[in-house]
């Protein structure tokens, strides 16, 4: 014979798996970098570096020289240039980016701006030496407000510092074209 | 009683698995790191078969931006071929007394600027024990690093020379570069 | 027969039945499964040029297909799809077309042709990544075997399965490609 007793156990056991699974956070928000945000103007403190997000400027095409050849990109979007001052603290490394945008879309660097003189993607910065590099995003120009850069370690950021850099005052119109010089 | 054999024998199996999952990472730690350091003078030393000497070392400041300055260190190493092949690779850095750590640049200048500060107008290339262009055993393969450091380094650094297959032996030279000013 | 024994014997036999109910209603719901697979058409459907497919990662939206002289002398001849390609996931991706890569299956004459060469228009050059709502026009480029006739073509597009939470770990991945679409197309400029 079976005791209400028994029953309620298993009862009261199928609620609390239920309930378990049901507020289990998954993988994908558990497996993340360590985030610290960081309002306008701010130094943010990762764990091997320093940086700073100095300033920004929006462009409809931009141009640069890339082995030996001059090269002007257009987009559908807008060209956001941002500027980024920064230091390693323990050792040489790169610097990895990306922008969060408004909607919380995350749009790379972008590649059709790779190998621009003084870029992100070819910088390495030293141990007690400020430097300064530009980072090219490609986006909608509604992105750009509300969203934020995102300085990682360049390769894996999980379980690494990321910092999430309020963006400065961006210029009300963009440039119909910004060339970049080394 | 029988109990107690079965928990104890699931322990010791637990412990078996994590012993066998932490070595991959054991073993990945120990060659992420030089953990024993070896001092070495002057005159070289051997690390793994190979000898290591730091041949030269150059240093120039620009006077626009007097806080950062360049080193370029040309490495001799001298073995037969089987101890280099063993050394998989090697791996050059300089650290300051605080832990800090300048790698070598690699970057589509970094040759130019090389040969722009070595006073033989000389790049040797970055530091591989095996080489394409290897030169007869018993001669010394050279290699150049260029670093880029803060003018504090100037005073003294310490260089730092080991390779995949050497770590957690590494070797540790004291350095004090001959500065010139470029224009 | 005592009535205990009559109790104990009821108990037995409710569970047997228990079992062999569960048992049938297994193989019954096995059964109606198959049923529902072979009711669900297999062949993906057919689509015209202009018709956007989703194809997980991606849209596509096939534009027009047409052969192209030539890139150099004695070289093959080649297939351009000009298409508009946009990114449906919220990150910029460099594996456009799924991982392993699956981009659109040229087939002429039944086999399969090499994968395309994949050309972002506005720079001429290969589409490296493809950002969230910034959609792209791209051409396709295959090189056609030596030995083809222009004629009609057949177009395959694979879509990639998105799993949210797996059922391990809750993680999110990218499963199985299946064809999501076909087109069948003359290409422009064939003699």
């Amino acid at each position: 014979m079976i005791r209400p007793a028994n029953i309620a156990i298993v009862l009261v056991g199928g609620a609390l798996l239920g309930v378990m699974m049901q507020t289990a956070p998954d993988y994908n928000s558990v497996v993340q970098p360590f985030r610290s945000h960081l309002a306008t103007g701010e130094t943010g403190e990762a764990r091997s570096f320093r940086a700073r997000f100095t300033g920004a400027r929006l462009a409809e095409r931009i141009a640069f020289r890339r082995f030996g050849r001059d090269l002007v990109r257009d987009t559908d979007g807008v060209f956001l240039i941002a500027e980024i001052e920064a230091e390693a603290t323990v050792a040489s490394q790169q610097i990895g980016a990306t922008w969060r945008g408004a909607s919380g879309r995350d749009y790379a660097l972008s590649r059709r701006a790779q190998g621009i003189p003084t870029g992100l993607d070819s910088r390495w910065f030293q141990p007690g030496l400020t430097d300064r590099a530009i980072a090219v995003f490609e986006l909608p120009e509604d992105e750009i407000a509300g969203g934020e850069m995102v300085l990682t370690n360049s390769f894996n950021a999980v379980f690494d510092s990321a910092l999430h850099l309020a963006p400065p005052p961006l210029p009300a119109d963009k440039l119909p074209l910004v060339r970049i010089d080394p | 009683m029988k109990h107690l054999v079965w928990i104890i024998l699931a322990m010791l199996l637990l412990l078996a698995t994590v012993a066998i999952g932490a070595l991959t990472d054991i073993t990945d730690l120990r060659r992420a790191r030089e953990w024993n350091i070896t001092q070495a003078g002057q005159a070289g030393a051997e690390l793994h078969g190979v000898h290591v000497r730091v041949a030269q070392v150059w240093a120039a400041t620009a006077p626009s931006r007097p806080e950062r300055a360049v080193i370029v260190v040309r490495l001799a190493l001298r073995s037969n071929e089987a101890a280099r092949q063993a050394w998989i690779g090697c791996d050059v850095s300089l650290s300051d007394g605080s832990g800090r750590v300048w790698r070598p640049l690699q970057t589509a200048n970094t040759d130019g600027a090389i040969k722009a500060i070595s006073p033989d107008g000389e790049s040797k290339g970055r530091c591989t024990p095996v080489p394409y262009n290897a030169p007869p055993e018993g001669q010394e393969i050279l290699s150049d690093q260029l670093f880029l450091v803060p003018a504090d380094l100037l005073k003294g650094a310490k260089l730092r020379v080991s390779a995949l297959g050497t770590r957690p032996d590494g070797l540790e030279f004291p350095i004090t570069p001959a500065v010139r000013a470029l224009q | 027969m005592t009535g205990k024994q009559r109790t104990s014997l009821l108990q037995h036999l409710k569970g047997r039945l228990a079992a062999s109910v569960g048992v049938m209603a297994a193989i019954l719901f096995g059964l109606w499964l198959k049923v529902e697979d072979a009711r669900v058409p297999k062949d993906p459907p057919q689509i015209a040029p202009g018709q956007p497919i989703d194809l997980g990662w991606v849209e596509i939206t096939p534009l027009s297909l047409s052969l192209a002289p030539p890139e150099r002398e004695g070289k093959p001849k080649r297939l351009l799809l000009q298409a508009r390609l946009l990114n449906l996931t919220g990150d910029t991706e460099s594996s456009v077309f799924g991982f392993p890569p699956h981009p659109p299956e040229l087939t002429v004459g039944g086999a399969p042709l090499p994968e395309p060469d994949i050309i972002l228009d506005r720079d001429g050059e290969p589409l490296a990544q493809l950002h969230p709502r910034l959609a792209e026009r791209i051409t396709l480029v295959w090189q056609t075997p030596p030995d083809w006739r222009p004629g009609p073509v057949s177009l395959t597009f694979h879509r990639q399965t998105f799993k949210l939470r797996d059922n391990l770990y809750g993680k999110s991945s990218w499963l199985l490609f299946q064809p999501a679409a076909r087109m069948s197309i003359t290409p422009a400029g064939a003699p």
